[in-house]
C-alpha cells in the first residue's frame, strides 16, 4: 500500500508541473535557510562544550561595585588569586592565565617579512584544563629561558611545509616594547577547533607571573581560568572565596568574584569590550526566527496550493471511496504525498546546503565546526523535525479533501460550507505570509536606516583621513617620531595621546561625587594627549581655548593626574571638557578649579563620540601631557594622499624602532568595525527579505493560476457577455488587494514594535518613521498585485471560444 | 429456492430544497433476489440514480426500511454501511470513473489495496480478470488512451475484483455507441448468469430487455 501511495505521488508531483515547482522551490529554500541558520546558532550554542574537563573549567570574573548599585563586570581578576586560590582552596585543581593575542613572527631575526599570528599566551598550566592533542614535540614540559612556542597544524603546514621545527628559534616582533623576544618552537599541536572564545592558532607558553595577592588591594590584572576538582559546587565556592578574600584585604572590598562555567563564555560576554570573540544569543534568536518564518511561509504555499489543488482532485477522491477506500486510506494517501515533497525538498537542501557552507562561513567570519550534518544525532533530529512540519503542513489538506461525501464529489457538488472554511482558512495564511513578509521588510529598511545614521552621523570629531597608531613604547623617541611624521607632506597634525577613538572613553577613570545628584557617584574618563589632541582629532572649540603650543603648562611633562591619595599634591593642570562634562559638572567658568578632578578647565568642546553609537556620552576631560613614554599616536592626513602618507611611515618607523611592528589602522575603519554585527544582521535581513517577498509572490502566482485554471469557463462565459480584460483582471485582483491591505494592517504595528524595541539598543537612534512603513507596505502591495495581474490578464486574453471548449 | 438480497420497505428520500420539502422517492416497495438482473426504467428525474445510490447506500433513505442480506441498513452507523456496501456492492458508471492517474492494471488492482489483499493474491487476481476481459495488452494504458468502450470494460472489471454480490450499474451504456453498449451489456448478461446480481438504470428499451425484470419509475413511485 506503501509503495502503492508512493508511486502515486510521485506521478502526482510530475503531472502537476507548475505547482510541484512552485511547491519545491519554495520548501527547498525554507529547509536550506533553516538548515543553514541552525546549523549556525548549533554551532554558537556548541563553544567550549567540546573541552573533556568543560564542567570544570571556569572563567574568574570580578565585579567592581562602582557605588550607586552599579557594578563593573570584568573578565579579568588579580593576577595575585592565581597562587591563592590554589595554595588555599582543595577544591582547586589549577589556575592558568590566557590571553588571546595578536603576534607578529620573523622566521629569522634578519627577514623583512612578518607573520602575524593569533595566539593564546598564557602558562603551563593550561595544559591541565584543555586537552589539545600533541603531535610531536613535548610541549608540556617547559623549557625555561625562552617563550615557548606551539603550533597548530595548520600554521605549521603553513609557515614551515617541509621542516623539522622542534627546537627552532623564530622572533616576535612586538608592537608595544622594542626589542625582539625569542620564541622556542616546543611543540606541534593538532588544531584548535574553531568553536572557542579562545580560538586561536597557536600557544605562547610563559613561565607565568609569580605575583602575590595584595592586602591594599593593588597588583596587576589578568585572565584566570579555574579548574575545579571534579563536583565541586562551584556556586557555593565563589560564595567562600568572596567570604575568604573580605577577611584576607580586612573586611572591606569593592571586589567581587564569580566563575563562569566555560561553556557559557561565548555567549555571555557581552560586559566584555575587549575580546572579539563572542556571540549575541539575541541575534541568534533572531536569526533562528527569521529562518522559521521563511519555512512557514514556504509550508503556506504548500498548505494553499495542495488545497486549490484538490479541489480538482475531488472526482477522484470520490471514485476512490466508491470503490472502497475509506478516510483513513485517502488521509495516507494525501500525507505521502505532501511528504514526498518534504522528502525531495531535503534531498535537494542538504547537498546546496553543502556546497554553500564556504559562503556561510566567510559570512559568519570563521570556521563551522557545529553544523546540521556534523552528527547524525543531529542529522536524524532535523529529519524527524522536517517529518513533523511535513504531517502538520500536510494534514489540513488531506482531511479537507477526505471530509467531502463521495455522492457529491462525483457529481462535482460540494457544500458551500465546506469550501467557505476553505477559502477562509487559505485567505487567512495569504494574510498572515504577507505580514510576515512586511515585517521582515520593515526590519530590512530599519536596520539599514540605523546603520546609515550612525555611519553619517556627526561624531563630534573628524573620523575620516585620521590614522591610530596602536599604543607602544616610544623609547624616549616618542617627540623626535612625532616631529618626523608631522614633517611629511600631507600629515597636517599628529598628536600622542593615550586614547584612540572607539577604544573605551579614556585612558584613566576617576570617581567623583555627582554635583546633580548628592549622595551619588560620577565616572569621569580622562584623555591624556598632547597640545596637538584636539587639532587632530578636528574637535569643534564652543567657548575658552584648546592647547597652547607655547604655554608649557598647558602640556606638562610630568604624570597629569595624581590618582593615588597618599601623593595628592596641589594640581590644578589646565584641561578642556565637552560640552557634556561641562554640563554634567555644571561648569560654566573657565579657569576656575573644579578640586575633585585637580583640574582648572580652559576650554570647552564639542561632545565626541568616543564608543559606539550604542551608548550615550560619557564624562570626559582631556588633559595635557607631553612625550608621554608609552601611548598611542593619531595623525591627519590630508585627503587623497594617503598611501604616500603611509608609505611615509612605514619607512620612518623602520628607520626608527627597526625591531618593533607597527600596528596602524584608519579610524574610519575602527568605527566601522564597531559595527560588524548590525553590518551582518543587515546583510542577513536583506536576503531573507528578498526570500520571504519571493516565496509569498510565487505562491500567489500559484494560487490565482489555479484560480483562473479552474474559473477558466467563467471567464470564457463572462467574455462571451462582453465583458472586458479589465473587468475581468479587477475582479480577480480585488480579493487579492484587500487581503494584502488586511495583511498592511495586522503588520505594521508589530514591524513598528519589533524594530523601535530593537533601536532602543542605541543610544542614537532614529525613530521609526511612517514613511518608512508605508514604503514597505506598498512595495509588497506593489509584488502582490503585479503578480495577480499579470496571472489574471493572461487568462482573461484568452479566447473565450477555446475556453468554453475545453469542457 | 429463491433468496432474497435485499428488500425495500415504503423506502422514502426526501431533500430540503430552500424551504421546499422535495421528494425524491416515495415509498418504494422492493424485493431482489439472488441472481436477477433488474432494469431501472424511466425519464430524468424520476428517480433512478438516487434509488441505485441509496441501494448502493452512498446515499440514504429519509424514511422507510432497508434490509440488505437481512441486516437493516436502515438502523446501522455509517461506517458498518460503508463495511457493508464495500464487501457485497460494486459500481459501474456512465462516466466510467477511472482515476486517471492509474494505469489499467492499477485501476483494477485498487479496490484489493484498500482490502489489504495480499501482493500475490493481488496479482492472480488482477490477472485473471485482465484475462476474463481480454484487456491484457492494454493493462499498462492509462485511461485516456482508451476508448469509451474499453474504458467501461475496465470500470466493470474494478467493479468485479471485490466479487461483489451485486453490481449497480447506473446508464453504463449512455456514453457509448450502439456496437460497444450492446457488447457491455453482452458481458452483462454473461455475468448474471454466473451469479451475479445486477441493478441498472437505463433509458434504453432495448438495453433493458436485457434484465430479468424491469421496474418503471415515474415521480419516485414506481408504477
Amino acid at each position: 500500500m506503501i509503495k502503492n501511495n508512493i508511486k502515486l505521488a510521485w506521478r502526482s508531483i510530475r503531472k502537476n508541473r507548475l505547482f510541484s515547482m512552485i511547491s519545491l522551490t519554495g520548501l527547498t529554500l525554507g529547509l536550506l535557510a533553516c538548515i543553514s541558520v541552525v546549523s549556525v546558532v548549533l554551532d554558537d550554542f556548541s563553544y567550549d562544550s567540546q573541552w573533556s574537563r568543560k564542567d570544570d573549567i571556569h572563567r574568574l570574573l570580578t565585579n567592581v561595585d562602582m557605588g550607586n548599585d552599579v557594578s563593573n563586570k570584568m573578565s579579568a581578576s588579580w593576577a595575585g588569586l592565581r597562587p591563592a586560590l590554589m595554595d588555599n582552596f582543595p577544591e582547586v585543581e589549577a589556575v592558568t592565565n590566557i590571553y588571546t593575542v595578536d603576534r607578529h613572527i620573523k622566521k629569522n631575526i634578519e627577514d623583512t617579512d612578518v607573520i602575524d599570528l593569533k595566539a593564546l599566551e598564557t602558562d603551563s598550566l593550561i595544559w591541565d584544563l584543555f586537552d589539545f592533542k600533541v603531535i610531536s614535540g613535548n610541549p608540556k614540559q617547559f623549557i625555561h629561558g625562552k617563550s615557548n612556542l606551539v603550533l597548530t597544524k595548520t600554521l605549521k603546514d603553513k609557515l614551515f611545509p617541509d621542516e623539522d621545527v622542534i627546537g627552532k628559534i623564530v622572533f616576535s616582533i612586538p608592537s608595544f616594547g622594542s626589542e625582539p623576544t625569542p620564541f622556542l618552537i616546543t611543540g606541534i599541536i593538532e588544531n584548535i577547533p574553531s568553536n572557542t572564545h579562545l580560538r586561536a592558532e597557536a600557544l605562547i607558553i610563559e613561565k607565568g607571573r609569580l605575583e602575590a595577592l595584595y592586602k591594599e588591594q593593588y597588583g596587576s590584572f589578568t585572565r584566570n581560568y579555574v579548574l575545579f576538582k571534579t563536583g565541586t559546587d562551584v556556586n557555593k565556592f565563589s560564595e567562600k572565596l568572596n567570604t575568604w578574600y573580605t577577611d584576607f584585604v580586612g573586611g572591606e572590598t569593592k571586589y567581587s568574584y564569580e566563575f563562569q562555567p566555560i561553556s557559557d563564555t561565548y555567549l555571555n560576554s557581552e560586559f566584555d569590550n575587549e575580546i572579539d570573540i563572542k556571540g549575541n544569543r539575541s541575534t541568534d534568536y533572531i536569526l533562528l526566527g527569521v529562518a522559521i518564518l521563511v519555512l512557514f511561509i514556504a509550508c503556506v504555499n504548500f498548505v494553499n496550493l495542495s488545497v486549490a489543488r484538490s479541489l480538482t482532485r475531488i472526482k477522484e477522491v470520490g471514485v476512490r471511496k466508491v470503490i472502497g477506500a475509506d478516510r483513513k486510506q485517502i488521509i495516507t494517501q494525501f500525507l505521502v504525498e505532501s511528504l514526498m515533497y518534504f522528502v525531495i525538498a531535503s534531498l535537494i537542501a542538504l547537498p546546496t546546503f553543502y556546497l554553500i557552507i564556504p559562503f556561510i562561513e566567510q559570512f559568519i567570519g570563521h570556521a563551522l565546526q557545529v553544523s546540521l550534518l556534523s552528527s547524525l544525532e543531529y542529522l536524524s533530529l532535523g529529519f524527524v523535525a522536517v517529518f513533523i512540519v511535513a504531517v502538520i503542513t500536510g494534514t489540513y489538506p488531506a482531511f479537507l479533501i477526505s471530509g467531502f461525501k463521495p455522492m457529491n464529489s462525483l457529481k462535482g457538488l460540494i457544500n458551500k460550507n465546506e469550501i467557505y472554511g476553505q477559502q477562509f482558512i487559505q485567505k487567512g495564511l495569504v494574510v498572515v505570509q504577507f505580514s510576515i513578509a512586511i515585517i521582515v521588510l520593515v526590519s530590512v529598511f530599519i536596520v539599514k536606516s540605523q546603520l546609515d545614521f550612525i555611519n553619517n552621523k556627526d561624531l563630534g570629531y573628524d573620523e575620516e583621513n585620521l590614522l591610530a597608531i596602536n599604543p607602544t613604547s616610544w623609547d624616549g623617541k616618542g617627540e623626535s617620531f612625532h616631529k618626523e611624521i608631522t614633517n611629511i607632506p600631507g600629515v597636517t597634525s599628529a598628536s600622542l595621546a593615550n586614547w584612540r577613538p572607539t577604544f573605551g572613553s579614556g585612558g584613566m577613570l576617576k570617581s567623583i561625587d555627582n554635583p546633580n545628584n548628592l549622595g551619588s557617584k560620577m565616572q569621569v574618563w580622562f584623555i591624556a594627549g598632547d597640545v596637538h589632541l584636539p587639532k587632530t582629532l578636528g574637535v569643534k572649540l564652543i567657548s575658552g581655548r584648546l592647547f597652547d603650543e607655547k604655554l608649557i603648562t598647558d602640556a606638562p611633562q610630568s604624570k597629569p593626574i595624581a590618582f593615588n591619595n597618599e601623593e595628592k599634591k596641589v594640581n590644578t593642570q589646565p584641561s578642556i571638557l565637552t560640552e557634556f562634562t561641562a554640563n554634567a559638572l555644571q561648569v560654566t567658568k573657565m579657569n576656575t578649579t573644579i578640586p575633585e578632578l585637580e583640574t582648572n578647565p580652559i576650554g570647552i568642546v564639542k561632545s565626541f563620540h568616543t564608543q559606539s553609537l550604542r551608548y550615550d556620552f560619557k564624562p570626559v576631560v582631556i588633559v595635557g601631557e607631553s612625550n608621554p613614554d608609552y601611548s598611542s599616536m593619531l595623525i591627519r592626513v590630508k585627503e587623497g594622499t594617503s598611501s604616500e602618507v603611509t608609505a611615509k611611515i612605514n619607512k620612518i618607523w623602520k628607520q626608527m624602532f627597526p625591531n618593533k611592528y607597527l600596528a596602524m589602522n584608519w579610524v574610519d575603519d575602527l568605527v566601522e568595525k564597531q559595527y560588524l554585527e548590525e553590518d551582518r544582521l543587515q546583510s542577513f535581513f536583506s536576503f531573507f527579505s528578498m526570500l520571504s517577498l519571493l516565496l509569498s509572490a510565487i505562491g500567489v502566482f500559484g494560487l490565482v493560476a489555479q484560480s483562473t485554471e479552474q474559473r477558466i469557463k467563467e471567464i470564457g462565459v463572462r467574455k462571451v457577455l462582453g465583458a472586458s480584460v479589465k473587468s475581468i483582471v479587477v475582479l480577480f485582483s480585488k480579493d487579492y488587494v484587500k487581503l494584502v491591505a488586511i495583511a498592511i494592517v495586522i503588520a505594521l504595528p508589530i514591524a513598528w514594535f519589533a524594530t523601535s524595541k530593537w533601536l532602543q539598543d542605541f543610544a542614537y537612534r532614529i525613530s521609526v518613521e511612517w514613511v518608512v512603513l508605508l514604503l514597505a507596505a506598498s512595495i509588497v502591495l506593489v509584488i502582490a498585485l503585479t503578480t495577480v495581474v499579470v496571472q489574471s490578464i493572461r487568462a482573461a486574453i484568452r479566447n473565450p471560444i477555446k475556453s468554453l471548449r475545453t469542457e | 429456492m429463491k433468496n432474497t438480497l435485499l428488500s425495500l420497505n415504503e423506502a422514502t428520500r426526501t431533500v430540503n430544497s430552500g424551504s421546499n420539502k422535495v421528494t425524491l422517492l416515495d415509498n418504494i416497495n422492493l424485493n431482489v433476489e439472488v441472481g436477477e438482473f433488474i432494469s431501472l426504467m424511466g425519464p430524468s428525474g424520476s428517480g433512478k440514480s438516487t434509488l441505485l445510490n441509496c441501494i448502493g447506500m452512498l446515499d440514504h433513505f429519509t424514511d422507510g426500511g432497508y434490509t440488505f442480506l437481512g441486516e437493516p441498513v436502515h438502523s446501522m452507523k455509517e461506517k458498518n454501511r460503508s463495511k457493508l456496501y464495500k464487501e457485497y456492492i460494486g459500481f459501474v458508471f456512465q462516466a466510467y470513473h477511472l482515476i486517471d492517474e492509474l494505469t489499467v492494471y492499477e485501476n483494477i488492482e485498487t479496490p484489493l489495496l484498500y482490502k489489504s489483499v495480499k501482493s500475490s493474491e493481488r496479482k492472480a487476481m488482477v490477472a485473471d480478470m485482465l484475462d476474463r476481459f481480454n484487456i491484457v495488452g492494454k493493462k499498462d494504458l492509462f485511461p485516456i488512451q482508451l476508448s469509451g468502450g474499453q474504458q467501461q470494460l475496465v470500470g466493470i472489471a474494478r467493479a468485479l475484483i471485490g466479487k461483489p454480490k451485486l453490481i449497480l450499474a447506473d446508464e453504463p451504456t449512455g456514453n457509448l455507441n450502439s456496437k460497444q453498449s450492446e457488447e457491455i451489456m453482452e458481458l452483462f448478461a454473461q455475468l448474471n448468469k454466473e451469479g451475479v446480481t445486477i441493478i441498472q438504470a437505463t433509458h434504453s428499451e432495448s438495453n433493458a430487455a436485457y434484465g430479468s425484470r424491469i421496474i418503471n419509475l415515474l415521480d419516485g413511485k414506481i408504477v
